[in-house]
């Protein structure tokens, strides 16, 4: 039986594998990367091979393509100390492995209005120099950004979404979280791949909400609704690998590139977000680019929210 | 292997970063491969040691 | 026009992959319109407005993929269409299996290809000393693009190499040229008998573009990152490739390019040279010459010049300052009459706008002191562009300096900071644009047609003033360079831009039309 070491292990997972111990999984999908194993019907754990590790994730030690190590029809038995690969005779050693803090929030100090909105300049600015796929080439459209470099838009995906993306976005941005919420129903599950775009567009939205509402509980008393709703479509409308990204987006977990992307954006950590975003920017093809796209949309949100709550102090909030 | 030693083998080269400087050298025929690099992600505590607290409570 | 739907179930592909399949098959002779996505409702509702839904719709779910056409049944037929995408997965699974395969680290990428001995790192800056550090650990030599690395750290990796006998150039290292391997910002060269190690990128490629250019060849060059001769590093690396050069039996003439070093980091190499068995060619630019002659190296006045003094040397043919043209002066002379006729009376001022920082480093150098030349890389302090009076006077810019460069390429791979400068920095009151035009390797696909444009866009804004405007250019780069030396000259030529042979003749014949204009036109 072939040995691999897990380099991290996702803390969210250690729990689920002390609960389900001893249970199967199927192997679901593999990627060069990454192999993603179901438990049940609708719990996604996800093997990689880079350093790089999302939530219910195992990033482990291996030089190989995980497409050639797996075995498309593959099972897997579940322990806290290993799992047990059992057609590619491979097991995993856990015990030596790091463990992955999934909480998106940082101890760090937030960001002043200015230094928010310097933050997401930078984003900005650089992802207009982007190649425009996926959703980007809405990039203007739904910043407003005054700009005569309209990319050419030849993806029928988001020529067809950009008027219901912009109705989502103004709807966030005049606080009308109903009529935001009704307008997911025709975002969630929308675009190529196993993330459609738009999913991975709001995403972003998620996260950013779920850091505001944990700043701020007091103003933000829609978020917890909002998010699970918006994950609870996509278990309908989406297909799984989606719907499990949404489901950790809504409670705040995403994987270490784009949670260090955040920290970047929302977190007085020294570190520039353009550093982050260009190893986001490679996923998937599209994937990077619409959630980058969601986040500086969601920035401007947040940086208007952070405006109003200086200006008019906490009374504006209350009654948000 | 020492500077001179490497001025009389084949150059193979590993590119981390800039795919456009690994098409370069691929384009010259030259042996080169690119690694998918990410980030490290950080972590704190080890697995072993929970997996410690873990059995006691057990 | 016949509309069918392929379906599979439980399939799962990275909207990469989807994306170049759909481009695939939009290009089947007879193919009209094609959707590939994953059966979402949503995604089903696109298809239907496209028109390009089918009954096998009804049985798809969120976990599906689909792929709907319509096509010409004349031409083409389902089978054909599933056949296409079949095929481009199927080769897609081989590529990866056998060329495309990207290892997620340096040891698993070490393990894919056995007898790897070079690492070319341009990560970003805070995570590149890591990857350095494993692969001197693991006998790797190592190129180091990447510049926010600390002086701690790199003195730290270059001991490390020191000690391991590797290469450790940089951070900040832009070209070498191992084995005849361009790496990174390099030119395409001759191979041949001059090994060169140089502290600063650009010169360094100026002078192998120049080597070339004279018939002369390149054994190796290899850079040493620009801080390598300040106090702190003390020439780690800039020393063991000079000895590495001196024991190279391929090597016989060396050239060591860089600013001039600190003092007792120059001793140090003097002393080298002073026990060289092989030539040493020295351009320490702007450095003190007598010191490099009293250790027996040939002094230099430009990068053209330790060219020319380098090929010389290998030839066995005397060595003599080259001050001039490489046309005689009178045709210079009168070239210059001909161009300030054009100017008027108020337009003085220079702009100098440069991608290379040494090339514009010796553009300073050579003008002297009988300009005040304002710039973000100051021969004297109060010479820094934040000292312009009003924004008038002369400016020489490196535009590839971190302030300009942030959150965007190197104006080298991406000419729009530079198109930029054009329009916000030229105005009626400049009488010369003096610019760099580096090809090679790392180098954007045709930097001459992006100064072009600007040069055409320039003058067509003047115009308006009746007024015209002196553009003078060099072109870094060989024949041989895929962006091409003549081709390159002639888009400039095109435009009415002066190009000349080297950096050293362009800022020459700016020194003489700016000394022709104060006599007045």
């Amino acid at each position: 039986m072939k040995q691999l070491t897990a380099l991290f292990v996702a803390d969210d997972l250690v729990s689920f594998l002390s609960e389900h111990e001893g249970q199967v999984a199927r192997s679901h999908s593999l990627y060069h990367h990454a192999a993603n194993l179901i438990v049940g019907d609708d719990d996604l754990i996800t093997i990689t091979s880079h350093d790089e590790i999302p939530p219910m994730g195992i990033a482990i030690d291996c030089s190989e393509s995980l497409m050639r190590l797996f075995k498309s029809d593959d099972k897997v038995i579940l322990n806290p100390e290993n799992l047990t690969v059992l057609n590619s005779e491979i097991q995993i050693d856990l015990c030596e492995a790091q463990i992955w803090d999934t909480d998106l929030l940082s101890d760090e100090e937030t960001l002043s209005v200015d230094a928010l909105s310097q933050k997401r300049t930078e984003l900005l600015t650089w992802l207009e120099k982007q190649p425009g796929v996926g959703l980007l080439p809405l990039l203007n459209r739904l910043t407003n950004n005054q700009t005569d470099t309209e990319p050419a838009n030849d993806n029928l995906y988001s020529r067809y979404i950009g008027a219901d993306l912009e109705k989502f976005t103004t709807a966030i941005m005049a606080s009308d979280w109903e009529g935001a919420l009704a307008l997911t129903d025709k975002l969630v599950g929308f675009g190529m791949g196993s993330t459609p775009s738009c999913d991975d567009f709001l995403m972003a939205y998620l996260l950013v909400f779920k850091v505001a509402e944990a700043l701020h509980p007091v103003h933000f008393p829609w978020v917890s609704h909002f998010n699970h709703t918006v994950a609870k479509k996509a278990i309908k409308q989406s297909p799984l690998i989606s719907a499990m990204m949404l489901r950790h987006a809504a409670n705040g977990k995403v994987s270490s590139s784009h949670q260090n992307l955040l920290r970047a954006c929302l977190f007085n950590n020294y570190e520039t977000p353009v550093v982050y975003a260009s190893q986001v920017i490679q996923y998937g093809a599209t994937s990077g680019a619409d959630f980058l796209l969601g986040l500086v949309c969601a920035l401007g949100w947040y940086q208007h929210v952070n405006t109003v709550y200086i200006k008019e102090g906490e009374e504006v909030w209350a009654l948000a | 292997m020492s500077v001179n030693d490497l001025f009389k083998k084949e150059l193979k080269v590993v590119n981390m970063g800039l795919k456009s400087f690994y098409n370069d050298v691929k384009s010259q025929d030259v042996s080169a491969i690119q690694v998918n690099w990410k980030p490290k992600a950080g972590g704190k505590k080890k697995m072993m040691d929970l997996l410690g607290k873990l059995n006691k409570s057990n | 026009m016949s509309l069918q739907t392929i379906v599979k179930r439980n399939a799962y592909y990275d909207s990469a992959t989807l994306l170049l399949l759909s481009r695939e098959l939009q290009k089947i002779a007879g193919v009209e319109d094609v959707l590939v996505g994953m059966g979402t409702d949503l995604n089903l509702n696109l298809a239907r407005d496209l028109n390009l839904a089918t009954s096998d719709f009804d049985t798809l779910t969120v976990n599906d993929l689909f792929i709907a056409a319509r096509f010409d049944e004349t031409k083409t037929s389902m089978e054909a269409i599933e056949q296409a995408f079949n095929d481009y997965l199927n080769k897609g699974a081989d590529t990866s299996e056998n060329e495309d395969y990207m290892p997620p680290s340096l040891r698993a990428a070490v393990q894919n290809m056995p007898g790897a001995n070079m690492v070319l790192v341009s990560l970003p800056g805070q995570f590149a000393a890591a990857e350095v550090e494993e692969a001197l650990d693991a006998g790797l030599h190592v190129m180091l693009f990447s510049d926010n690395v600390s002086v701690e750290e790199e003195l730290r990796l270059k001991q490390k190499a020191v000690e391991k006998g590797l290469l450790m150039m940089g951070p900040d290292c832009g070209t070498a040229i191992i084995n005849g391997v361009p790496l990174c910002f390099a030119n395409a060269v001759r191979r041949g008998k001059i090994g060169v190690v140089g502290a600063s990128g650009t010169g360094t490629q100026e002078v192998t573009v120049q080597v070339h250019r004279l018939g002369g060849g390149l054994s190796q060059v290899i850079g040493t990152g620009g801080r390598d001769l300040k106090e702190q590093i003390g020439g780690l690396m800039m020393i063991q490739s000079f000895e590495a050069l001196i024991a190279d039996p391929e090597t016989e003439v060396i050239v060591l390019i860089s600013k001039p070093p600190f003092p007792s980091v120059a001793e140090k190499i003097y002393t080298i040279a002073k026990n060289s068995p092989k030539p040493v060619v020295i351009d320490f630019i702007g450095g003190d010459r007598a010191a490099i002659e009293a250790s027996g190296a040939v002094a230099c006045i430009s990068l053209e010049d330790a060219a020319q003094k380098a090929v010389s040397v290998l030839n066995g043919q005397p060595v003599k300052d080259f001050t001039g043209f490489s046309v005689p002066e009178a045709e210079v002379d009168q070239m210059v009459e001909n161009v300030v006729a054009k100017l008027m009376s108020d337009q003085t001022e220079l702009r100098a706008l440069f991608t290379g920082g040494t090339l514009a480093d010796e553009a300073m150098k050579l003008l002297g002191d009988h300009y005040q030349i304002y710039s973000n890389i100051p021969l004297t302090p109060e010479m820094a562009i934040q000292n312009l009076p009003g924004g008038r006077g002369h400016i020489c810019l490196d535009l590839g300096e971190d302030e300009f460069t942030r959150g965007r390429p190197h104006p080298m791979i991406d000419p729009q900071t530079r198109t930029e400068f054009f329009e916000s920095h030229v105005d009626g009151h400049t009488a010369v644009i003096l610019v760099d035009v580096v090809l090679g390797f790392g180098s954007y696909v045709d930097p001459a047609g992006a100064v072009a444009d600007s040069v055409r866009e320039i003058r067509t804004r003047l115009a308006k003033e009746n007024k015209d405007v002196i553009v003078i250019a060099s072109v870094c780069g060989t024949d041989l360079d895929r962006q091409d030396l003549n081709k390159s000259i002639s888009t400039l030529e095109a435009e009415g831009i002066i190009v000349m042979p080297s950096n050293a003749q362009a800022v020459r014949l700016t020194d003489k039309v700016m000394q022709r204009m104060m006599k007045g036109v």
